[in-house]
């Protein structure tokens, strides 16, 4: 049992470590992996004891066995693929090639990992080769050694690294560690024991001694170690080693979809695609590609593709009121790379996709695999509520610059926008207005003030030229018609010149759905449509064309208590709606590590206070003691001055031992004190003020000559109770 | 017991102070142990003084039985000395026809035992009834000696030829060991003047007498001790029991004589109670003749009155401070 208790531990010491890591994978036998990683190793040391291998033996042994099984699982690239670098063709180099590729592979797939054995190897493989390390130290010992240490440390910083912190928020399995840790050094021998001899004694306490200082001191450092580790990690900004490898730029050989939305909208009754509710509402408008660069000729995207999932914030911030929503999308007929969404995607499954961030676009690198390939999407929303959108601002320029850009713009668009929105000051007024004079022929001089037409078959193009012949010239001269190119880029343009973020997006309109939840996406459905960013509320898709659906008219708030025109609130989506106050989140973690910090801070103050309240009462139980309660006071002014009173000495011989200023003071405290506890009880009391001054005497004596942080803990030192 | 009286201690410092000054001019330089001596006689306690030849032992024996005034016999012990050389004993009178009692030199206020460790141990076997019970039984008829009785007694641990050691029996009835030690520079170079009344035990004054010493002495009994102290006194009797360094601890009796010196020690100090000082002061000269150390701490050179030392200092002494 001796022997084993160490190797117990350890084991013990490394599983407390591996939740953070494992919080890093989604699949729930991940844990079970690591932990059989973390705990196999000890059985192949405790093997190589009994067969009496040297140590080295075993650590080979063991490592070669790992990194062959790490191999067996992990992905292989094809070398015929192509897609191998040149310096990876040696043998060596191509045999290891899946462990060198596994690490890159699992810091840039999304979090948490999805369950892919392959995406495990790296985390199993570490645990493993910790293990080891950990097993050969702790078999055969019977020491409680720092190799669990050593080795839960480097699990907790691997585990804090793979989920950014969040694998250990508040710091659970950092302080079970500790704790582990703690139990196993002190009730396991720290030491060897002294060998029978002469000097068994002395060495014994010797032992005891520097274990006395060594043991607290160690105690300390580690629990304030992980306390540090556990407040200082889990923060809003923590480190997110995605951000520092470069994302996989696939090349998105998708057509530019702009003009593709006109040959889907002249085909109106082809079935695209079908999508059904899975949970939530569905949304009304499903996001092919999100155009946010405009070049002064075209709208582009550049898009810097990631796994969706990958922890990074976008360059607009999110809209604080959100719903989340649940769809599956059915390729029939649409068969592009991009897959429709909408707001932002949290979770694709059923294709492999890539996410640009920033716009929330959503690709499919390889393309569909079939046409009844069903892909499952996860989407946060924008739910803010009219009255919200109505107030909102914009945020300022320089945050937002790229939606704002308009190369070498002729300065007659923005006379025209100042124009329609001349003294309207409410930025959505101005999106209205800008909204109504896109739609609506007025802006020439021998306008009708009808709606523009929509012709899909119109040409295409949004260059400065193109949409200003569609402003401003007459039919005949090609003006006033467009595709919903035209009517969106317009607004979009306009609207940029009185620095209001716009972006272009392709997408569909979603028609209403039938009983099963499903909706058909049909040729006709296809749009290109603008959305405006606005502080707090995110962006709003505007959709200048004729026959829009989407309205840019706000209700006009009504008094309270009569809510009768309003529908009802959809109870399905009211309950399913997920309303999040991003803003506040934000702060609610930001000031948790504020209150681990504050915690102990008031425990400590706490602690202060009531020493110095439990020294109040000891003080006053002292001064209405008499003279020994004087005498104690004296006493306990020794133990905070650092001179306890050793166990034989007497009172005289204390007093006398004093600093000689206030020895003859305390000689005479001291015979009084005597007298009082040892003679026969008196019949006249003795004057008990004037052996309390003789005790303040002493007492300031002693607390004068003291060191100075001595002087500073006097009040509230807990000393005077050590006996 | 009554409580002595303020003007009963102060009477008792006084005289105490007087026998010690008489004495103290015999033997110059080594006051403390001439006033540890003089308690030792108030409390009732015989002393053994103990050092090397030359140190004044037989000086301030009989110094201190000069200034005590009342009767004293001096036994010089030997190797063929007889218990009935110290008792007395009983004689056919030819002249009555009658056997009577011819009481020995133990029939004295103040015996002196000069190298008592000389006698075989028979004869000093004779001497335990006599420092226990203050009686001596010869022939079954028990003989009172005089009131007060105290034996002085000299022995040189140093010359062991020819000597008896003292039984364990026999040194539990010393009250005190008083080691004289040898004066310090300045005295040693009086006593060494010629002309200094260094040593000349005819110059001594008789300063009180036998029946003034009794009933001090017996008042000394009031003394007050608290119920701290005397644990205080259990306590480093048990560290002595319990201590591995030594074969025998100190005894009840032991325990007791202590209390008895350190109430005399008490008022010499004119004080009417006892402190922990007083029990740290006599603790090594009456305890430490009494416990015999193990061959082991024997072999290193553990001396029992360094134990003693080392046991008080151990011990929690009882400080003045509310429970």
């Amino acid at each position: 049992m001796k022997k084993l208790a160490p190797v117990i531990w350890a084991a013990v010491v490394l599983l407390t470590a591996l939740p953070p890591l494992a919080a890093g994978y989604a699949a729930g036998w991940a844990f079970a992996v690591l932990a059989a990683c973390a705990v196999l190793p000890f059985g192949l040391a405790a093997l190589g004891r009994l067969a009496r291998v040297p140590r080295w033996t075993s650590a080979t042994a063991g490592l070669i066995v790992g990194v062959v099984v790490a191999l067996v699982f992990a992905d292989r690239v094809d070398p015929s693929s192509g897609m191998l670098p040149a310096w990876r063709g040696s043998p060596g180099l191509s045999a290891l090639g899946p462990l060198i590729d596994a690490v890159p592979r699992l810091l840039t797939a999304p979090r948490p990992a999805p369950p892919d054995p392959s995406l495990l190897v790296p985390a199993a493989l570490l645990v493993w080769i910790v293990g080891l390390g950990v097993a050969l130290a702790a078999v055969g010992g019977r020491r409680a050694g720092v190799a669990p240490l050593i080795g839960a440390a480097t699990l907790h910083i691997a585990g804090a690294l793979l989920t950014a912190g969040r694998g250990d928020v508040i710091g659970t399995s950092a302080l079970a560690t500790a704790l582990a840790l703690l139990v196993g050094w002190v009730l396991l021998p720290a030491t060897e024991r002294p060998t029978v001899g002469s000097s068994t004694r002395a060495r014994s306490t010797e032992l005891r001694r520097r274990r006395g200082v060594l043991l607290p001191a160690l105690v300390a450092t580690v629990v304030a170690t992980f306390a540090l580790t556990a407040v200082a990690v889990p923060t809003a900004s923590s480190f997110e080693p995605r951000t520092l490898v470069p994302p996989p730029q696939l090349p998105t050989d998708a057509a530019n979809p702009v003009p593709q939305a006109a040959v889907w909208a002249q085909s109106p009754d082809t079935e695209l695609f079908s999508v059904t509710q899975v949970e939530g509402a569905l949304p009304t408008l499903l996001s092919a590609v999100v155009l946010p660069d405009y070049t002064g000729v075209a709208w582009t995207l550049d898009a810097r593709l990631r796994p969706v999932g990958v922890v990074a914030e976008p360059d607009t911030a999110p809209a604080a009121r959100t719903r989340t929503a649940t769809y599956t999308i059915m390729a029939g007929q649409y068969a592009e790379a991009w897959l429709p969404a909408a707001g932002t995607a949290t979770d694709v499954t059923g294709v492999s996709t890539l996410l640009d961030l920033d716009t929330g676009t959503l690709v499919i690198p390889g393309g569909w695999p079939s046409a009844d390939t069903a892909a499952t999407i996860t989407s946060t929303i924008g739910a803010s509520t009219p009255a919200e959108i109505g107030t909102a601002s914009v945020p300022q320029a320089a945050d937002i610059e790229r939606y704002l850009e308009l190369p070498r713009v002729p300065p007659v668009f923005g006379e025209v926008a100042r124009q329609i929105t001349g003294g309207v000051s409410s930025r959505w007024e101005q999106v209205s207005l800008l909204a109504d004079a896109v739609r609506n022929d007025t802006l020439r001089t021998d306008a009708t003030g009808q709606e523009r037409v929509l012709d899909h078959g119109a040409r295409s193009g949004s260059s400065y030229a193109r949409l200003w012949q569609f402003l401003s010239a007459s039919p005949e001269e090609g003006g006033q018609v467009g595709t919903s190119e035209q009517f969106a880029a317009s607004f979009a343009m306009l609207a940029r010149t009185l620095g209001i973020p716009t972006r272009l997006v392709v997408g569909f309109q979603v028609p209403p759905a039938d009983a099963a939840g499903t909706a058909v996406v049909h040729g006709e459905d296809a749009r290109v449509w603008a959305e405006v960013y606005l502080s707090r509320v995110g962006w709003v898709a505007v959709d200048p064309s004729p026959d829009s659906a989407i309205s840019t008219e706000l209700p006009t708030p009504e008094a309270e208590g009569e809510g009768g025109d309003d529908p009802e609130p959809d109870p399905t989506e009211a309950g399913t709606d997920h309303q999040v106050i991003d803003g506040e989140e934000g702060e609610e973690r930001s000031s948790l590590p504020l209150v681990l910090a504050v915690i102990p801070l008031v425990l400590a103050l706490l602690g202060v206070l009531g020493l110095a309240i439990a020294r109040t009462v000891r003080t006053s139980r002292w001064r209405r003691a008499g003279e020994p309660g004087a005498w104690a006071h004296v006493e306990d002014a020794m133990r905070l001055a650092g001179a306890p009173p050793p166990r034989g000495a007497t009172a005289p011989d204390l007093a006398a031992s004093l600093p000689a200023p206030v020895a003859p003071a305390a000689l005479a405290l001291a015979e009084r004190a005597e007298a009082q506890a040892f003679a026969p009880a008196q019949a006249q009391p003795a004057d008990q003020s004037a052996a309390w001054a003789l005790s303040r005497e002493v007492v300031s004596g002693l607390r004068r000559r003291s060191a100075w942080w001595r002087r500073a803990l006097w009040w509230f030192s807990p000393r005077v109770w050590r006996r | 017991m009554s409580t002595p009286s303020a003007q009963q201690v102060a009477d008792f410092r006084l005289l105490h102070t007087d026998i010690v000054d008489a004495v103290s001019g015999a033997i110059q330089g080594k006051r403390a142990v001439v006033e540890l001596a003089v308690t030792c006689l108030f409390a009732g306690g015989h002393v053994l003084l103990e050092d090397v030849p030359g140190t004044g032992k037989t000086t301030l024996a009989r110094s201190i039985a000069a200034a005590l005034g009342g009767s004293s016999r001096r036994i010089q012990f030997t190797p063929d000395l007889l218990p009935a050389d110290i008792t007395g004993t009983a004689v056919f009178e030819p002249g009555s026809g009658e056997i009577s009692f011819r009481p020995g030199p133990v029939f004295t206020n103040v015996l002196l035992a000069d190298e008592i460790n000389r006698a075989a141990a028979k004869t000093q076997s004779a001497l335990l009834e006599v420092m226990a019970e203050r009686t001596v039984t010869v022939d079954g008829v028990g003989h009172l000696v005089p009131d007060p009785f105290v034996v002085i007694a000299t022995q040189n641990p140093v010359d062991l030829d020819g000597t008896y050691r003292l039984p364990e029996a026999q040194l539990d009835r010393f009250l005190m060991r008083i080691t004289l030690g040898y004066p310090d520079p300045e005295h040693e170079i009086e006593v060494l003047r010629p002309g200094s009344g260094a040593g000349v035990v005819e110059a001594v004054t008789e300063v009180t007498d036998p029946d003034r010493v009794a009933a001090v002495a017996a008042s000394l009994r009031g003394i007050h001790v608290a119920d701290p102290l005397l644990g205080y006194v259990r306590a480093i009797g048990a560290a002595t029991r319990s201590d591995d360094r030594l074969r025998l601890g100190a005894s009840t009796r032991a325990l007791r004589g202590l209390i008895s010196a350190c109430q005399a020690f008490a008022a010499s100090q004119g004080r009417h109670y006892v402190v922990p000082s007083d029990v740290q002061r006599l603790a090594e000269p009456v305890l430490a003749h009494r416990l015999i150390p193990t061959r082991d701490a024997l072999l290193a050179g553990e001396d029992p009155a360094a134990i003693v030392a080392d046991l008080v200092a151990g011990v929690e002494a009882p400080r003045p401070v509310p429970a």
